[in-house]
């Protein structure tokens, strides 16, 4: 695959800073809460009777990891077997019950494009509050805004509140400011299936220059074909472990067979 | 604790984005805007006022300043409380998508109440200025009595916002606790009205240095008693070590609850 050589190049070609990511015996526990735990009124309830309120089971367990500068890793697996959980512990939202993650350089996850935009404010507003929360100065987001209006051919829409947005401009408003930054270590969740057709091609070739600018990249996907066509190397998570580990075509291979053999 | 504090450090950019866009929230989406988040609070100040001084044949000028030098530091107290206990859950689609140290949303809470608070002191100096209050140089203490009170309101947001994580009914325990609370502060009536055999139970209400800290100035025109300020000052401080101390302890768990 000629075109993964290239990108793999590039990546260490344009490596000034290393960046690391270390993952050793990390296992994530899940609580399924019900009412009875969530509230004053549940919990006095609950200690009358002997039901337990709380069921708890591992998403991850016993993972270890070493991804090092210049890798674009691609995470594979069934629905529930641990993916979006593994990226959501590197980026610090939820912390291991076990083990450590370490990581060189400023982790940017993307993960959910839209979720943490606020339908109250402008395109404008969000931007600003897009950046606080990834660590750019306010002077940088200016510097983006003319080409994020561009990108997203919003127009008079940029200085108007999210909420008088289409889902579509929503997706373009975040599509753009996710891709202006400039990740040490990036985290993909699904994010290159939004819009439609005409978008994701224009999309695509962002991501890729994002990729690109990315030190060390994870991307969790269910598309095999783009995965190894971006990745240099692979993972396959089942059960919340790590079940392969090797080159795209090797751990492709491996994930199909394993989806045929059910 | 030296963690969580540099990490709310390293986010003050986002801190203040996020202040920024809650006051405008606040303030500008109704055309009165500034006006109603006030209106509601000086409506009960003036039915208070009217009612009490013609039941007790109080003195209005006096009775009034008095009554709206405790009720500005209690509705801050109050408000902050409520929006600190609301912060943390209203904000969970930061706290589940993204890492950000979640002290920065009752501390939020707690700025944006500061502003109502320096409103308060405007209409203060209006409300002086009509009545014919005479302007103490006891006043210039004013600025240290507003900082321990939200060195305390700090403290107690933290607090607020992590039970309501945890226990999503927290805050109507809370809104009642909040209600009786305010009868047994010595707002709407002087502490000299509590019968004596009752007095040293009401010392223990750790909002009555604070109080006090805004009574004597405004109404008295007399410096707070320097055993008021040491109290204050311990109560702010060791609430806002209590709150940081279990905040930092408990905020990885949050997003199992949010």
């Amino acid at each position: 695959m000629p075109q993964t050589i290239e990108l793999a190049k590039n990546l260490q070609r344009s490596d000034e800073a290393t960046s690391a990511l270390q993952l050793s015996g990390v296992g994530v526990r899940y609580r399924l809460l019900t009412d009875r735990s969530r509230t004053l009124k549940g919990r006095l309830l609950s200690a009358l009777s002997s039901q337990p309120a709380e069921a708890e089971f591992w998403a991850l367990r016993n993972v270890d990891l070493a991804v090092e500068s210049g890798q674009v890793l691609g995470i594979v697996g069934a629905n529930g077997s641990g993916k979006s959980t593994m990226l959501r512990v590197i980026s610090r939202i939820i912390e291991p019950a076990e083990g450590s993650v370490r990581t060189t350089g400023r982790v940017t996850p993307i993960l959910d494009l839209t979720s943490t935009l606020n339908p109250e404010f402008s395109g404008r507003d969000n931007a600003f509050l897009f950046g606080a929360l990834h660590g750019v100065t306010r002077a940088l987001v200016e510097d983006w805004i003319p080409r994020i209006i561009e990108f997203t051919e919003l127009g008079p829409f940029f200085d108007v509140p999210l909420k008088a947005y289409s889902s579509g401009m929503i997706a373009r408003l975040a599509f753009a400011l996710s891709t202006q930054l400039s990740p040490d270590i990036l985290l993909l969740d699904e994010v290159l299936s939004v819009g439609d057709e005409q978008f994701q091609r224009k999309s695509y070739f962002r991501v890729r220059k994002l990729i690109d600018k990315g030190n060390l990249v994870l991307i969790v996907s269910h598309n095999l074909a783009m995965l190894e066509q971006i990745c240099n190397r692979m993972i396959l998570l089942g059960g919340g472990t790590i079940v392969a580990d090797g080159t795209p075509a090797k751990v492709v291979a491996e994930y199909r067979r394993r989806v045929d053999r059910q | 604790m030296r963690d969580g504090i540099k990490a709310i450090w390293e986010y003050r950019g986002f801190f203040a984005q996020f202040v920024n866009q809650q006051l405008r929230l606040r303030y500008q989406s109704s055309v009165l805007g500034f006006v109603w988040t006030l209106l509601n609070p000086l409506l009960i100040y003036a039915s208070f006022c009217v009612i009490f001084s013609l039941i007790n044949h109080w003195d209005l000028k006096g009775y009034g300043i008095y009554f709206f030098s405790g009720y500005m530091a209690w509705t801050f107290f109050a408000t902050a409380s409520m929006m600190g206990a609301d912060s943390v859950v209203a904000n969970g689609s930061y706290v589940t998508r993204i890492y950000v140290p979640k002290a920065v949303f009752p501390l939020a809470a707690v700025a944006v109440s500061l502003v109502d608070l320096l409103a308060s002191f405007a209409i203060l100096a209006v409300l002086m200025l009509v009545l014919g209050a005479g302007f103490s140089p006891a006043l210039l203490i004013l600025p240290v009595s507003a900082l321990l009170l939200t060195v305390f309101v700090c403290g107690v947001c933290l607090l607020t916002s992590m039970w309501t994580v945890f226990l999503r009914d927290f805050r109507h325990l809370l809104s009642s606790l909040l209600f009786i609370w305010f009868f047994f502060c010595p707002i709407l009536y002087r502490f000299s009205v509590v019968p004596s055999a009752a007095q040293r139970y009401f010392e223990w209400n750790p909002m009555l240095p604070f109080l006090r800290l805004f009574q004597k100035p405004i109404s008295a025109g007399m410096w707070p008693a320097g055993s008021d300020l040491a109290a204050g000052a311990a109560i702010a401080v060791g609430t806002a070590i209590l709150g940081c101390v279990l905040f930092f302890r408990s905020e990885s768990r949050f997003y199992y609850y949010v």
